[in-house]
Protein backbone atom coordinates (compact mmCIF):
# COMPACT_ATOMS: atom_id res chain seq x y z
CA UNK A 1 0.00 0.00 0.00
CA UNK A 2 1.37 3.23 -0.90
CA UNK A 3 0.69 5.98 1.34
CA UNK A 4 0.77 9.53 -0.32
CA UNK A 5 0.61 13.35 1.52
CA UNK A 6 2.17 16.93 0.71
CA UNK A 7 3.37 15.38 -2.90
CA UNK A 8 5.57 12.63 -1.17
CA UNK A 9 4.75 8.92 -1.56
CA UNK A 10 5.74 5.84 1.00
CA UNK A 11 4.98 2.55 0.56
CA UNK A 12 4.49 0.87 3.69
CA UNK A 13 6.67 -1.89 4.77
CA UNK A 14 4.54 -5.24 6.20
CA UNK A 15 6.11 -7.13 9.18
CA UNK A 16 7.49 -10.71 8.76
CA UNK A 17 4.95 -12.83 9.75
CA UNK A 18 7.06 -15.29 11.81
CA UNK A 19 6.73 -13.66 15.45
CA UNK A 20 10.53 -15.17 15.73
CA UNK A 21 12.16 -13.10 12.97
CA UNK A 22 10.83 -9.88 14.49
CA UNK A 23 12.44 -10.69 17.54
CA UNK A 24 15.60 -11.93 16.35
CA UNK A 25 15.58 -8.89 14.47
CA UNK A 26 14.55 -6.98 17.14
CA UNK A 27 17.42 -8.41 19.57
CA UNK A 28 20.06 -8.02 17.02
CA UNK A 29 19.16 -4.58 16.40
CA UNK A 30 19.34 -3.93 20.68
CA UNK A 31 22.76 -5.83 20.47
CA UNK A 32 24.67 -3.82 18.20
CA UNK A 33 23.34 -0.98 19.40
CA UNK A 34 24.06 -1.33 22.44
CA UNK A 35 27.60 -2.31 21.29
CA UNK A 36 27.94 0.76 18.95
CA UNK A 37 27.04 2.79 21.73
CA UNK A 38 30.07 1.18 24.19
CA UNK A 39 32.51 2.17 22.03
CA UNK A 40 32.02 5.38 20.20
CA UNK A 41 32.32 8.55 21.91
CA UNK A 42 35.29 7.72 23.60
CA UNK A 43 38.97 8.50 22.00
CA UNK A 44 40.25 4.43 22.44
CA UNK A 45 36.80 2.79 21.50
CA UNK A 46 36.80 -0.56 21.10
CA UNK A 47 40.36 -0.76 22.94
CA UNK A 48 39.22 -0.11 26.08
CA UNK A 49 37.43 -3.68 26.21
CA UNK A 50 40.82 -4.96 25.78
CA UNK A 51 42.73 -2.44 28.03
CA UNK A 52 40.41 -3.31 31.03
CA UNK A 53 40.62 -7.19 31.15
CA UNK A 54 44.42 -7.30 30.14
CA UNK A 55 45.08 -4.16 33.25
CA UNK A 56 42.84 -7.06 35.84
CA UNK A 57 44.97 -9.62 34.41
CA UNK A 58 48.28 -7.82 34.93
CA UNK A 59 46.98 -6.77 38.56
CA UNK A 60 46.12 -9.86 39.42
CA UNK A 61 49.57 -11.25 38.09
CA UNK A 62 51.51 -9.63 39.80
CA UNK A 63 49.75 -10.02 43.36
CA UNK A 64 48.96 -13.72 42.22
CA UNK A 65 51.49 -14.88 40.66
CA UNK A 66 54.58 -12.92 41.24
CA UNK A 67 53.86 -12.32 45.16
CA UNK A 68 52.19 -15.06 46.14
CA UNK A 69 53.31 -17.71 43.79
CA UNK A 70 49.93 -19.25 43.65
CA UNK A 71 50.86 -20.92 40.37
CA UNK A 72 54.54 -21.66 40.79
CA UNK A 73 53.24 -25.21 40.66
CA UNK A 74 51.38 -25.29 37.75
CA UNK A 75 52.38 -25.01 34.18
CA UNK A 76 50.93 -22.59 32.21
CA UNK A 77 49.38 -20.94 34.99
CA UNK A 78 49.82 -17.33 32.75
CA UNK A 79 47.72 -18.57 30.38
CA UNK A 80 45.26 -19.95 32.44
CA UNK A 81 45.04 -17.12 34.40
CA UNK A 82 44.55 -14.86 30.96
CA UNK A 83 41.49 -17.34 30.16
CA UNK A 84 39.94 -17.02 33.46
CA UNK A 85 40.19 -13.45 33.53
CA UNK A 86 38.65 -13.08 29.87
CA UNK A 87 35.59 -15.52 31.12
CA UNK A 88 35.12 -13.62 34.26
CA UNK A 89 35.04 -10.44 32.24
CA UNK A 90 32.36 -11.88 30.02
CA UNK A 91 30.55 -13.15 33.40
CA UNK A 92 30.59 -10.40 35.27
CA UNK A 93 29.67 -7.48 32.57
CA UNK A 94 27.13 -9.31 31.00
CA UNK A 95 25.17 -10.15 34.59
CA UNK A 96 25.87 -6.89 36.42
CA UNK A 97 24.52 -4.71 32.82
CA UNK A 98 21.98 -7.25 32.67
CA UNK A 99 20.41 -6.85 36.14
CA UNK A 100 19.87 -3.25 35.48
CA UNK A 101 18.69 -3.62 31.57
CA UNK A 102 15.08 -4.14 32.31
CA UNK A 103 14.78 -0.63 34.69
CA UNK A 104 17.15 1.18 32.05
CA UNK A 105 14.74 0.13 29.40
CA UNK A 106 11.38 1.64 31.49
CA UNK A 107 10.20 3.89 28.70
CA UNK A 108 10.53 1.64 25.92
CA UNK A 109 8.72 -1.06 28.17
CA UNK A 110 6.14 1.49 28.64
CA UNK A 111 4.77 2.61 25.52
CA UNK A 112 5.86 -0.79 22.98
CA UNK A 113 5.12 -4.16 23.26
CA UNK A 114 7.51 -6.65 22.62
CA UNK A 115 8.16 -9.84 24.54
CA UNK A 116 10.68 -8.11 27.17
CA UNK A 117 13.28 -11.11 27.80
CA UNK A 118 14.36 -9.00 24.13
CA UNK A 119 16.02 -6.55 26.21
CA UNK A 120 18.08 -8.65 29.13
CA UNK A 121 19.57 -11.05 26.51
CA UNK A 122 20.40 -8.22 23.98
CA UNK A 123 22.07 -6.77 27.02
CA UNK A 124 23.93 -10.21 27.16
CA UNK A 125 24.73 -10.70 23.67
CA UNK A 126 26.75 -7.13 23.54
CA UNK A 127 29.11 -8.50 26.19
CA UNK A 128 29.40 -11.88 24.50
CA UNK A 129 30.41 -10.06 21.24
CA UNK A 130 33.31 -8.18 23.04
CA UNK A 131 34.29 -11.53 24.39
CA UNK A 132 34.30 -13.62 21.51
CA UNK A 133 36.45 -10.65 19.85
CA UNK A 134 39.25 -10.82 23.39
CA UNK A 135 38.42 -14.84 23.22
CA UNK A 136 39.90 -14.66 19.63
CA UNK A 137 42.31 -12.38 19.78
CA UNK A 138 43.92 -14.10 22.80
CA UNK A 139 43.63 -17.25 21.08
CA UNK A 140 45.72 -15.89 17.95
CA UNK A 141 48.21 -14.41 20.28
CA UNK A 142 48.21 -17.55 22.28
CA UNK A 143 48.63 -20.65 19.58
CA UNK A 144 51.77 -19.70 17.88
CA UNK A 145 53.60 -19.24 20.95
CA UNK A 146 52.47 -23.34 22.05
CA UNK A 147 50.63 -22.00 24.58
CA UNK A 148 47.54 -23.61 24.20
CA UNK A 149 47.71 -27.21 24.01
CA UNK A 150 44.73 -28.19 21.76
CA UNK A 151 43.24 -31.63 21.21
CA UNK A 152 40.51 -33.67 20.96
CA UNK A 153 39.42 -32.58 24.54
CA UNK A 154 39.31 -29.01 23.35
CA UNK A 155 35.90 -30.18 21.93
CA UNK A 156 34.32 -29.59 25.08
CA UNK A 157 35.00 -26.22 24.91
CA UNK A 158 31.69 -24.96 22.81
CA UNK A 159 29.58 -27.23 25.26
CA UNK A 160 30.59 -25.69 27.94
CA UNK A 161 30.12 -22.16 26.72
CA UNK A 162 26.65 -22.75 26.54
CA UNK A 163 26.47 -24.07 30.07
CA UNK A 164 28.05 -20.48 30.63
CA UNK A 165 25.40 -18.72 28.50
CA UNK A 166 22.85 -20.76 30.53
CA UNK A 167 24.11 -19.85 33.56
CA UNK A 168 24.51 -15.94 32.57
CA UNK A 169 21.23 -15.59 31.20
CA UNK A 170 19.22 -17.50 34.01
CA UNK A 171 20.93 -15.01 36.71
CA UNK A 172 20.31 -12.45 33.90
CA UNK A 173 16.89 -13.06 33.83
CA UNK A 174 16.17 -13.57 37.33
CA UNK A 175 18.05 -10.59 38.58
CA UNK A 176 16.65 -8.05 36.12
CA UNK A 177 12.95 -8.98 37.01
CA UNK A 178 13.45 -8.92 40.78
CA UNK A 179 15.06 -5.67 40.34
CA UNK A 180 12.42 -4.23 39.16
CA UNK A 181 10.31 -4.55 42.70
CA UNK A 182 13.99 -4.60 45.12
CA UNK A 183 16.66 -2.23 44.32
CA UNK A 184 18.87 -3.85 46.66
CA UNK A 185 19.62 -6.95 44.12
CA UNK A 186 21.68 -4.81 42.35
CA UNK A 187 23.96 -4.35 45.10
CA UNK A 188 23.41 -7.98 46.36
CA UNK A 189 24.67 -9.07 43.27
CA UNK A 190 27.37 -7.19 43.26
CA UNK A 191 28.64 -8.52 46.67
CA UNK A 192 27.94 -12.38 45.33
CA UNK A 193 30.21 -11.45 42.02
CA UNK A 194 32.95 -10.87 44.62
CA UNK A 195 32.35 -13.57 46.32
CA UNK A 196 32.43 -16.08 42.76
CA UNK A 197 35.12 -14.06 42.19
CA UNK A 198 37.72 -14.96 44.52
CA UNK A 199 35.87 -18.67 45.17
CA UNK A 200 35.84 -19.91 41.51
CA UNK A 201 39.95 -20.19 41.31
CA UNK A 202 39.97 -17.47 38.63
CA UNK A 203 43.12 -15.77 39.79
CA UNK A 204 44.94 -19.11 41.63
CA UNK A 205 45.14 -22.43 40.00
CA UNK A 206 41.95 -25.11 41.28
CA UNK A 207 44.49 -27.16 42.53
CA UNK A 208 45.28 -24.91 45.25
CA UNK A 209 41.99 -26.68 46.85
CA UNK A 210 44.61 -29.38 48.90
CA UNK A 211 42.07 -30.91 50.83
CA UNK A 212 39.56 -33.27 49.10
CA UNK A 213 36.51 -32.40 50.41
CA UNK A 214 37.09 -28.30 49.99
CA UNK A 215 37.92 -29.01 46.49
CA UNK A 216 34.74 -30.71 45.77
CA UNK A 217 32.71 -28.25 47.57
CA UNK A 218 34.35 -25.46 45.47
CA UNK A 219 33.94 -27.70 42.35
CA UNK A 220 30.39 -27.61 43.03
CA UNK A 221 29.96 -24.03 41.91
CA UNK A 222 29.04 -23.83 38.08
CA UNK A 223 31.47 -20.89 37.24
CA UNK A 224 34.46 -23.05 39.26
CA UNK A 225 33.34 -26.07 37.17
CA UNK A 226 32.91 -24.01 33.62
CA UNK A 227 36.18 -22.52 34.70
CA UNK A 228 38.65 -25.17 35.44
CA UNK A 229 37.05 -27.33 32.72
CA UNK A 230 37.78 -25.14 30.17
CA UNK A 231 41.34 -24.49 31.20
CA UNK A 232 41.65 -28.40 30.91
CA UNK A 233 40.28 -28.11 27.49
CA UNK A 234 42.05 -25.71 26.07
CA UNK A 235 45.70 -24.97 28.38
CA UNK A 236 46.25 -27.58 30.46
CA UNK A 237 45.93 -31.41 29.79
CA UNK A 238 47.43 -32.43 32.45
CA UNK A 239 44.78 -31.13 34.92
CA UNK A 240 41.86 -33.07 35.49
CA UNK A 241 38.43 -32.82 34.57
CA UNK A 242 36.54 -31.57 37.52
CA UNK A 243 34.30 -34.44 36.47
CA UNK A 244 37.37 -37.01 37.66
CA UNK A 245 37.63 -34.79 41.01
CA UNK A 246 33.36 -34.87 41.61
CA UNK A 247 32.75 -38.18 40.29
CA UNK A 248 28.56 -38.30 40.47
CA UNK A 249 28.43 -34.84 42.25
CA UNK A 250 29.47 -33.53 38.99
CA UNK A 251 25.82 -33.69 37.99
CA UNK A 252 25.30 -30.51 40.80
CA UNK A 253 27.19 -27.63 39.15
CA UNK A 254 25.44 -28.77 35.56
CA UNK A 255 22.31 -28.91 36.97
CA UNK A 256 22.62 -25.80 38.69
CA UNK A 257 23.24 -24.03 35.78
CA UNK A 258 19.87 -25.98 33.85
CA UNK A 259 18.24 -25.10 36.74
CA UNK A 260 18.93 -21.60 37.39
CA UNK A 261 18.43 -20.82 33.44
CA UNK A 262 14.86 -22.41 33.83
CA UNK A 263 13.88 -20.48 36.85
CA UNK A 264 15.46 -17.27 35.24
CA UNK A 265 13.16 -17.86 32.33
CA UNK A 266 10.15 -19.06 34.79
CA UNK A 267 10.48 -15.89 37.40
CA UNK A 268 10.83 -13.17 34.55
CA UNK A 269 7.95 -14.56 32.93
CA UNK A 270 5.53 -14.32 35.97
CA UNK A 271 6.67 -10.71 36.90
CA UNK A 272 7.15 -9.22 33.22
CA UNK A 273 2.73 -8.76 33.00
CA UNK A 274 3.46 -6.25 35.81
CA UNK A 275 7.12 -4.52 34.33
CA UNK A 276 5.20 -1.26 32.78
CA UNK A 277 3.42 -0.51 36.05
CA UNK A 278 6.03 -1.16 38.14
CA UNK A 279 8.83 0.81 36.67
CA UNK B 1 -18.73 -6.41 9.01
CA UNK B 2 -16.22 -8.30 11.34
CA UNK B 3 -15.15 -6.94 14.93
CA UNK B 4 -11.54 -5.21 15.38
CA UNK B 5 -11.17 -4.89 19.15
CA UNK B 6 -13.62 -6.87 21.42
CA UNK B 7 -13.43 -5.35 24.88
CA UNK B 8 -15.76 -7.09 27.87
CA UNK B 9 -15.59 -5.82 31.19
CA UNK B 10 -12.47 -4.68 31.49
CA UNK B 11 -11.12 -3.49 34.92
CA UNK B 12 -7.84 -2.76 36.17
CA UNK B 13 -6.60 -1.64 39.33
CA UNK B 14 -3.33 0.51 40.43
CA UNK B 15 -2.17 -0.53 43.99
CA UNK B 16 -0.21 3.19 44.79
CA UNK B 17 1.81 2.80 47.47
CA UNK B 18 1.79 4.94 50.22
CA UNK B 19 5.55 4.89 51.36
CA UNK B 20 8.72 3.61 49.90
CA UNK B 21 8.84 -0.23 49.98
CA UNK B 22 11.17 -0.57 46.56
CA UNK B 23 14.02 -1.96 49.79
CA UNK B 24 14.22 -5.36 50.78
CA UNK B 25 15.39 -3.65 54.63
CA UNK B 26 11.63 -1.42 54.40
CA UNK B 27 10.05 -5.22 53.79
CA UNK B 28 11.70 -7.09 56.64
CA UNK B 29 10.94 -4.34 59.06
CA UNK B 30 8.04 -3.23 58.13
CA UNK B 31 6.30 -6.30 57.36
CA UNK B 32 2.90 -5.77 59.53
CA UNK B 33 2.45 -3.14 57.41
CA UNK B 34 2.89 -4.92 54.10
CA UNK B 35 -0.38 -3.33 52.81
CA UNK B 36 -0.24 0.94 52.75
CA UNK B 37 -1.43 1.18 49.30
CA UNK B 38 -4.04 2.95 48.29
CA UNK B 39 -5.87 1.40 45.71
CA UNK B 40 -6.73 3.76 42.36
CA UNK B 41 -9.51 2.32 40.17
CA UNK B 42 -8.39 3.24 36.44
CA UNK B 43 -10.79 1.52 34.91
CA UNK B 44 -13.97 -0.19 35.60
CA UNK B 45 -16.01 -2.60 34.06
CA UNK B 46 -15.21 -0.99 30.66
CA UNK B 47 -17.08 -2.50 27.23
CA UNK B 48 -17.06 -1.66 23.71
CA UNK B 49 -16.71 -3.73 20.45
CA UNK B 50 -14.99 -1.94 17.17
CA UNK B 51 -16.30 -2.72 14.14
CA UNK B 52 -13.79 -3.25 11.28
CA UNK B 53 -12.63 0.22 9.91
CA UNK B 54 -13.94 2.40 12.40
CA UNK B 55 -12.36 5.67 13.74
CA UNK B 56 -13.02 5.60 17.54
CA UNK B 57 -12.07 8.72 19.53
CA UNK B 58 -11.25 8.39 22.94
CA UNK B 59 -11.45 11.32 25.18
CA UNK B 60 -12.38 12.34 28.87
CA UNK B 61 -10.76 14.34 31.54
CA UNK B 62 -6.92 13.25 32.96
CA UNK B 63 -7.12 10.50 34.99
CA UNK B 64 -10.24 8.94 33.62
CA UNK B 65 -8.26 6.07 32.08
CA UNK B 66 -7.78 6.49 28.68
CA UNK B 67 -3.86 6.06 28.37
CA UNK B 68 -4.37 2.50 30.71
CA UNK B 69 -7.07 1.42 28.60
CA UNK B 70 -5.17 2.28 25.32
CA UNK B 71 -2.17 0.70 26.80
CA UNK B 72 -4.59 -2.28 27.64
CA UNK B 73 -5.08 -2.64 24.00
CA UNK B 74 -1.91 -2.40 23.31
CA UNK B 75 -0.78 -5.55 25.39
CA UNK B 76 1.68 -3.49 27.28
CA UNK B 77 -0.68 -3.43 30.43
CA UNK B 78 -2.61 -6.90 31.56
CA UNK B 79 -5.86 -5.43 33.08
CA UNK B 80 -6.94 -7.69 36.37
CA UNK B 81 -10.01 -9.10 34.66
CA UNK B 82 -12.09 -8.99 31.91
CA UNK B 83 -11.30 -9.73 27.93
CA UNK B 84 -9.58 -8.21 25.35
CA UNK B 85 -9.42 -9.72 21.44
CA UNK B 86 -7.66 -7.33 18.90
CA UNK B 87 -8.12 -8.99 15.42
CA UNK B 88 -5.07 -7.90 13.51
CA UNK B 89 -1.76 -6.61 12.85
CA UNK B 90 -1.87 -3.36 15.44
CA UNK B 91 0.69 -0.69 15.35
CA UNK B 92 0.10 1.52 18.34
CA UNK B 93 1.85 5.21 18.93
CA UNK B 94 1.60 5.79 22.27
CA UNK B 95 4.69 8.40 22.21
CA UNK B 96 6.22 9.26 19.03
CA UNK B 97 9.93 8.36 19.13
CA UNK B 98 9.95 5.36 21.01
CA UNK B 99 12.94 3.43 21.17
CA UNK B 100 15.05 6.61 19.42
CA UNK B 101 18.43 7.27 20.53
CA UNK B 102 19.69 10.53 20.32
CA UNK B 103 23.36 9.64 19.98
CA UNK B 104 22.59 7.81 16.34
CA UNK B 105 22.25 8.81 13.32
CA UNK B 106 18.71 9.45 11.90
CA UNK B 107 19.05 6.63 9.30
CA UNK B 108 20.45 4.02 12.53
CA UNK B 109 16.76 5.40 14.50
CA UNK B 110 14.85 4.32 11.51
CA UNK B 111 16.29 0.73 11.87
CA UNK B 112 16.19 0.74 15.86
CA UNK B 113 12.55 2.27 15.97
CA UNK B 114 11.84 -0.24 13.04
CA UNK B 115 12.82 -3.37 14.82
CA UNK B 116 10.85 -2.16 17.79
CA UNK B 117 7.68 -1.66 15.62
CA UNK B 118 9.12 -5.37 14.21
CA UNK B 119 10.27 -4.25 10.73
CA UNK B 120 13.27 -6.08 9.38
CA UNK B 121 16.43 -4.26 8.51
CA UNK B 122 16.43 -5.41 4.91
CA UNK B 123 12.64 -3.84 3.96
CA UNK B 124 13.39 -0.84 6.33
CA UNK B 125 16.89 -0.27 4.42
CA UNK B 126 15.38 -0.70 0.86
CA UNK B 127 12.92 2.21 1.83
CA UNK B 128 15.36 4.12 3.50
CA UNK B 129 15.67 7.08 0.59
CA UNK B 130 11.57 7.43 0.50
CA UNK B 131 11.45 7.24 4.39
CA UNK B 132 13.81 10.40 4.88
CA UNK B 133 12.19 12.26 2.17
CA UNK B 134 8.53 11.78 3.24
CA UNK B 135 9.86 13.14 6.55
CA UNK B 136 11.39 16.28 4.84
CA UNK B 137 14.67 15.03 5.87
CA UNK B 138 16.54 14.25 3.34
CA UNK B 139 19.54 15.91 3.88
CA UNK B 140 19.70 15.42 7.61
CA UNK B 141 20.10 11.65 7.39
CA UNK B 142 23.39 10.89 8.88
CA UNK B 143 23.27 13.92 11.22
CA UNK B 144 23.04 12.84 15.05
CA UNK B 145 19.52 12.92 16.46
CA UNK B 146 20.55 14.96 19.25
CA UNK B 147 21.27 17.72 16.78
CA UNK B 148 17.58 17.68 15.21
CA UNK B 149 15.19 20.03 16.50
CA UNK B 150 12.21 18.76 18.17
CA UNK B 151 9.77 18.97 15.34
CA UNK B 152 12.66 17.03 12.69
CA UNK B 153 12.71 14.29 15.47
CA UNK B 154 8.84 14.45 15.75
CA UNK B 155 8.07 13.99 11.53
CA UNK B 156 11.06 11.45 11.60
CA UNK B 157 9.43 9.22 14.41
CA UNK B 158 5.79 9.78 12.25
CA UNK B 159 7.02 8.45 9.17
CA UNK B 160 8.91 5.18 10.77
CA UNK B 161 5.36 4.97 12.75
CA UNK B 162 2.90 5.03 9.73
CA UNK B 163 5.41 2.85 7.94
CA UNK B 164 4.91 -0.15 9.30
CA UNK B 165 1.59 -1.76 7.68
CA UNK B 166 -1.37 -2.31 9.93
CA UNK B 167 -4.71 -2.99 9.91
CA UNK B 168 -5.64 -1.33 13.66
CA UNK B 169 -3.89 1.93 14.53
CA UNK B 170 -3.52 2.74 18.56
CA UNK B 171 -2.64 6.44 19.01
CA UNK B 172 -2.27 8.36 21.72
CA UNK B 173 -2.04 12.59 21.45
CA UNK B 174 0.18 12.08 18.04
CA UNK B 175 -1.49 15.11 17.14
CA UNK B 176 -0.65 17.39 19.74
CA UNK B 177 2.66 18.00 18.43
CA UNK B 178 4.23 18.97 15.67
CA UNK B 179 3.39 22.63 13.18
CA UNK B 180 0.48 23.65 11.34
CA UNK B 181 2.02 21.81 7.90
CA UNK B 182 3.01 18.28 10.09
CA UNK B 183 -0.78 18.20 11.52
CA UNK B 184 -1.62 18.56 7.86
CA UNK B 185 0.56 15.59 6.26
CA UNK B 186 -0.49 13.70 9.34
CA UNK B 187 -4.39 14.49 8.47
CA UNK B 188 -3.70 13.46 5.08
CA UNK B 189 -2.20 10.18 5.79
CA UNK B 190 -5.10 9.45 8.36
CA UNK B 191 -7.78 10.52 6.04
CA UNK B 192 -5.88 8.13 3.52
CA UNK B 193 -5.77 4.90 6.24
CA UNK B 194 -9.89 5.79 6.88
CA UNK B 195 -10.23 5.31 3.14
CA UNK B 196 -8.21 2.00 3.06
CA UNK B 197 -10.55 0.79 6.06
CA UNK B 198 -8.21 0.70 8.90
CA UNK B 199 -9.43 0.39 12.61
CA UNK B 200 -7.94 3.83 14.08
CA UNK B 201 -8.35 4.45 18.05
CA UNK B 202 -7.54 7.88 18.75
CA UNK B 203 -7.19 9.17 22.51
CA UNK B 204 -7.53 12.96 22.59
CA UNK B 205 -8.53 15.93 24.52
CA UNK B 206 -8.93 18.42 21.16
CA UNK B 207 -12.75 17.79 20.86
CA UNK B 208 -12.77 19.63 17.41
CA UNK B 209 -10.34 17.17 15.73
CA UNK B 210 -12.37 14.27 17.89
CA UNK B 211 -15.36 15.55 16.36
CA UNK B 212 -14.31 16.01 12.91
CA UNK B 213 -12.74 12.88 12.18
CA UNK B 214 -14.05 9.96 14.51
CA UNK B 215 -17.35 7.81 13.71
CA UNK B 216 -17.90 7.31 17.08
CA UNK B 217 -16.87 8.62 20.22
CA UNK B 218 -15.89 7.20 23.91
CA UNK B 219 -16.30 9.29 27.03
CA UNK B 220 -14.23 7.84 30.26
CA UNK B 221 -14.91 9.43 33.41
CA UNK B 222 -13.38 7.82 36.85
CA UNK B 223 -12.61 4.86 34.66
CA UNK B 224 -15.66 3.98 33.59
CA UNK B 225 -17.76 4.67 29.62
CA UNK B 226 -19.86 7.33 30.58
CA UNK B 227 -21.14 7.97 27.38
CA UNK B 228 -20.55 6.37 23.72
CA UNK B 229 -22.21 7.17 20.62
CA UNK B 230 -21.98 10.01 17.99
CA UNK B 231 -19.06 12.32 18.54
CA UNK B 232 -21.62 15.41 18.24
CA UNK B 233 -23.72 14.38 21.17
CA UNK B 234 -20.84 12.73 23.24
CA UNK B 235 -18.91 16.41 22.79
CA UNK B 236 -21.65 18.57 23.74
CA UNK B 237 -22.29 16.02 26.93
CA UNK B 238 -19.00 16.61 27.95
CA UNK B 239 -18.93 19.86 27.31
CA UNK B 240 -22.27 19.91 29.30
CA UNK B 241 -20.41 17.88 32.49
CA UNK B 242 -17.56 19.90 32.68
CA UNK B 243 -19.45 23.55 32.48
CA UNK B 244 -21.35 22.18 35.72
CA UNK B 245 -17.88 21.53 37.71
CA UNK B 246 -16.86 24.45 36.82
CA UNK B 247 -19.94 25.78 37.84
CA UNK B 248 -20.06 23.35 41.43
CA UNK B 249 -16.07 24.42 41.86
CA UNK B 250 -16.92 28.02 41.40
CA UNK B 251 -19.89 27.78 43.91
CA UNK B 252 -17.57 26.16 46.27
CA UNK B 253 -14.54 29.09 45.81
CA UNK B 254 -17.26 31.58 46.47
CA UNK B 255 -18.40 29.50 49.67
CA UNK B 256 -15.07 29.19 50.71
CA UNK B 257 -14.11 32.76 49.98
CA UNK B 258 -16.91 33.83 52.24
CA UNK B 259 -16.20 31.37 55.07
CA UNK B 260 -12.35 32.81 54.80
CA UNK B 261 -13.96 36.55 54.56
CA UNK B 262 -15.81 36.48 57.46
Amino acid sequence: MTIAAQGSRLEAIPRPASVLQRNVNLLRELAVTQFKLKYTGSALGYVWSLVKPAMLFGIMYAVFSVLLRAGSSTPDFTVQLLFAIVIWTFFTESTVVAVNSVVASANLIRKAYFPRWIIVVASILTALMTFLINAALIIVITVPLGSMHLGLRSLAAPLLLVELLMLIIGLSLLLSSLFVYYRDVGHIWEICTLVLFYGSAIVYPFVLFQQHHVAVIAGLNPLAQIVEDLRHALVTPGAPWTMTLLGGLYAVPVLLSVGVFVLGFYVFHRLTPRFAENL
Amino acid sequence: MSVAIHAKGLNKCFRVPLDRSTTLKYRVTHLRSASRYRDFYALRDVSFDVPEGQFLGITGPNGCGKSTLLKILARILRPDSGEVAVNGEVSSFLELGVGFNPELTARENVFLAGAVLGLSRAQLARQINAIMHFADLAEFADAKLKNYSSGMQVRLAFTVAITASAEILLMDEVLAVGDARFQDKCFEVFSQFKRDGKTIVLVSHDLGILERYCDRLLLLYHGQVLDDGPPARVTSHYRSIVAEEEAAEGGAAVAAAAVLGA
